[in-house]
């Protein structure tokens, strides 16, 4: 296995061997972004392989000394995502100002009990706004002030979001958890 | 942060997969790949290679043709044979010289000998230096050659130039030269000469160093008739079967007699050539081809260009011709650009056009601007550095009609030219799926900026040169290889290649 700089070193020279061991490493991380920023697997697909491409072709503006790989590829996915949901799926869903109280979650226990996959297709399940704020803050570790940059809203607006989509979320899950228990 | 942000990011924030639920098809990875960057392509390395070697191969050639080979007996016996030295003829007419003109005429009469292997023009001719060759001798050369009237005039020790004119050379231009070069006229009397040249002339055709064609100099008997004449130049052609020797007598004179040929009766001039060609590759189309001056700007083209080329080129005089055709082109390219660009609040539309303008080259319509709105909340001062990013699929299809003139010089079987000229053109081009961003410091401040698909068409005229050489394969058929650079429309310039029919005066 060869250091990650050589692989990407080598990858922006258009090694196919290097390139694929750089994909190999870090795909299912960028594919289950993808999947929570879609909100169908036919989009993850799509955001998907712009995201792959674009990662590719940016390597070269890759700079070790500043972020690790993997921060900077997940925003580059992320920026994928968004230029795609903006071309086709923008709604909105974003510019709604809507003050709501901060929705603090103290039980973590009752959640448990549910794998990645199912919390991914919850997270699917979030509106757009909700989804995307949701995905950058709390997963992708962007703060509000970036949010709002990135999607053009106020940061007030992005900490709403974020509070419905946790308020969301955990409605989701204790209804995924009476089923599951039903069952 | 929430215990609920951290339950899902402790959950989903992983790279691990039990049951490929979570794992991208291949099929993705084989539709994104494509578009990855590749490796350098060798091909144009191997191009150039190829020019290198062709280039070089034809260097080689001509060295090796034209290389003084010693043929000294003894020490004190310098003889060369040489092509430069001793005779030239100026009369280079489509990369034959008036041997060759000479050739054709003597097809009919000894034409398996010439033709068998030993037609080639090898060495032809011989310079004894020391043979004292006065310009008088010259006289008796024209005489020979039946050239009526002779000018001469020393451009170094060793020429003289002979204006050719009279009946025999009528179907020569009234410039046509030819050149004698015989040796300085100062060099030691040597009474032998003959006698050496006659055995030197034996010995080269004995070992079959003296090809078809050899020009001989001998020299005639002090008594001769001949007045103030010490030496006289036979032109004569030889080849395996005719050369034992060279006569050295007077009666010999009248060897256009015997051999018709000797006499530049038929000036060979190409006259008109088709041909076929196609253009390699652009020279705009390197992969990878640094537009931007700032060190991380790039604006790299994929793509694929079609192009045939039908030729016609016209003699209009020995060393000139005209040459249009008809060019048709297709070129499809996606383009991707990564530019830094200076802020600047007055005119900030304008310098995102030009960039973007430039990087798209000539499929840009300068009196668009691009409206670009900036994200709410970004603050931008004036000379700030930002990077423009984005990509466009260009598509261009053109019709060329050139019309240019050329000017050739020969060299055998290689032929060089250039040419200049316009090009009448009609482009259609489409630029579809524009989109470009805006960024500061890797954040993107811009909002989505999808530029509408353009189409459009236009008639123009560009600048066109050309440098080319020609590699003579048969006396008809040639192999073109070129660089043409359109001046005004440089996206087309690239490197040609193209096989040609020639045909003869």
């Amino acid at each position: 296995m060869r250091k990650l700089s050589n692989t990407i070193q080598l990858s922006i020279e258009g090694n196919a061997e290097a390139q694929r061991e750089l994909y190999e490493e870090h795909r299912v991380y960028w594919y289950m972004l993808c999947m929570r920023y879609g909100k169908s697997k036919a989009q993850a697909d799509d955001i998907f392989q712009e995201g792959l491409i674009k990662v590719y072709n940016d390597l070269y503006q890759y700079n070790e000394s500043k972020s690790a790989f993997k921060t900077w590829s997940s925003r580059v996915m992320v920026h994928a995502a968004l230029r795609y949901l903006k071309k086709y799926t923008w709604v909105d869903t974003l510019s709604l100002q809507d003050e709501v109280a901060y929705y603090e979650d103290n039980d973590e226990t009752v959640f448990s009990k549910l794998a990645a996959r199912e919390l991914t297709m919850v997270v699917q399940q979030l509106p757009l706004g909700y989804r995307l704020v949701f995905n950058m803050y709390a997963i992708e570790g962007y703060s509000h002030k970036e949010i709002s940059a990135e999607l053009g809203i106020s940061d007030g607006t992005s900490k709403s979001q974020l509070s419905k989509a946790r308020k969301y979320l955990r409605n989701k899950l204790e209804s995924q958890l009476k089923i599951t228990s039903y069952e | 942060m929430n215990k609920i942000d951290d339950f899902f990011k402790n959950r989903l924030d992983v790279n691990s997969s039990d049951d490929d639920w979570n794992m991208p098809s291949e099929d993705m990875w084989n539709a994104a790949k494509s578009q990855f960057p590749k490796k350098k392509k060798r091909s144009s390395l191997w191009l150039w290679f190829l020019i290198g070697l062709v280039l070089s191969g034809t260097v080689l050639w001509y060295n090796n043709h034209n290389t003084t080979s010693d043929f000294s007996k003894d020490g004190d016996k310098h003889v060369q044979v040489s092509r430069k030295d001793s005779f030239t003829t100026d009369n280079e007419v489509g990369g034959e010289d008036i041997f060759v003109a000479h050739k054709s005429l003597m097809e009919g009469e000894l034409s398996n000998e010439l033709r068998n292997g030993k037609s080639e023009i090898g060495i032809n001719e011989i310079d004894l230096k020391q043979s004292k060759i006065k310009h008088s001798s010259v006289k008796e050369v024209a005489k020979v050659l039946d050239f009526a009237e002779y000018e001469e005039s020393k451009s170094s020790d060793y020429s003289t130039r002979v204006e050719l004119s009279g009946s025999e050379v009528d179907q020569y231009p009234k410039n046509e030269k030819l050149i004698l070069n015989t040796g300085p006229s100062n060099m030691y009397q040597d009474e032998d000469v003959s006698e050496r040249t006659t055995g030197i002339i034996k010995e080269l055709a004995e070992n079959d160093i003296v090809g078809v064609n050899t020009v001989a100099v001998s020299k005639l008997e002090e008594d001769t008739s001949l007045e103030q004449v010490d030496d006289f130049i036979s032109i004569v052609e030889l080849n395996n079967t005719l050369a034992e020797t060279v006569s050295m007598n007077e009666s010999d004179l009248v060897m256009e007699k015997k051999y018709p040929f000797i006499q530049p009766k038929v000036v060979v001039r190409p006259r008109e050539e088709v041909g076929v060609s196609s253009q390699l590759f652009l020279l705009s189309l390197f992969n990878g081809e640094d537009l931007d001056d700032s060190p991380e700007g790039s604006v790299v083209f994929e793509g694929q260009y079609k192009n045939v080329n039908l030729k016609y080129l016209k003699w209009i005089g020995r060393k000139w011709s005209i040459a249009t055709g008809l060019h048709l082109a297709d070129l499809a390219v996606n383009l991707n650009f990564d530019t830094e660009i200076e802020y600047n609040e007055d005119d900030f539309g304008k310098i995102i056009d030009s960039q973007y303008g430039e990087a798209i080259s000539r499929n840009y319509d300068p009196n668009s601007t691009k409206t670009v709105n900036l994200k709410p909340g970004v603050e931008l001062a004036n000379g700030d550095l930002l990077r423009l990013n984005g990509e466009v699929d260009l598509g261009l299809k053109a019709i060329q009609i050139p019309i240019i003139l050329n000017y050739h010089w020969y060299n055998k079987r290689v032929e060089f030219y250039t040419g200049v000229g316009i090009t009448l053109e009609a482009i259609w081009v489409t630029e579809k799926n524009g989109d470009f961003e805006l960024f500061d410091h890797g954040t993107l401040i811009s909002e989505p900026v999808n530029q509408q698909d353009v189409s459009e068409s236009y008639v123009d005229l560009s600048l066109y040169t050309k440098l080319g050489s020609k590699i003579n394969l048969t006396r008809q058929f040639n192999l073109d290889l070129n660089l043409s650079l359109l001046v005004t429309d440089p996206i087309f310039s690239g490197v040609e290649i193209g096989l040609h029919y020639r045909w003869y005066k």
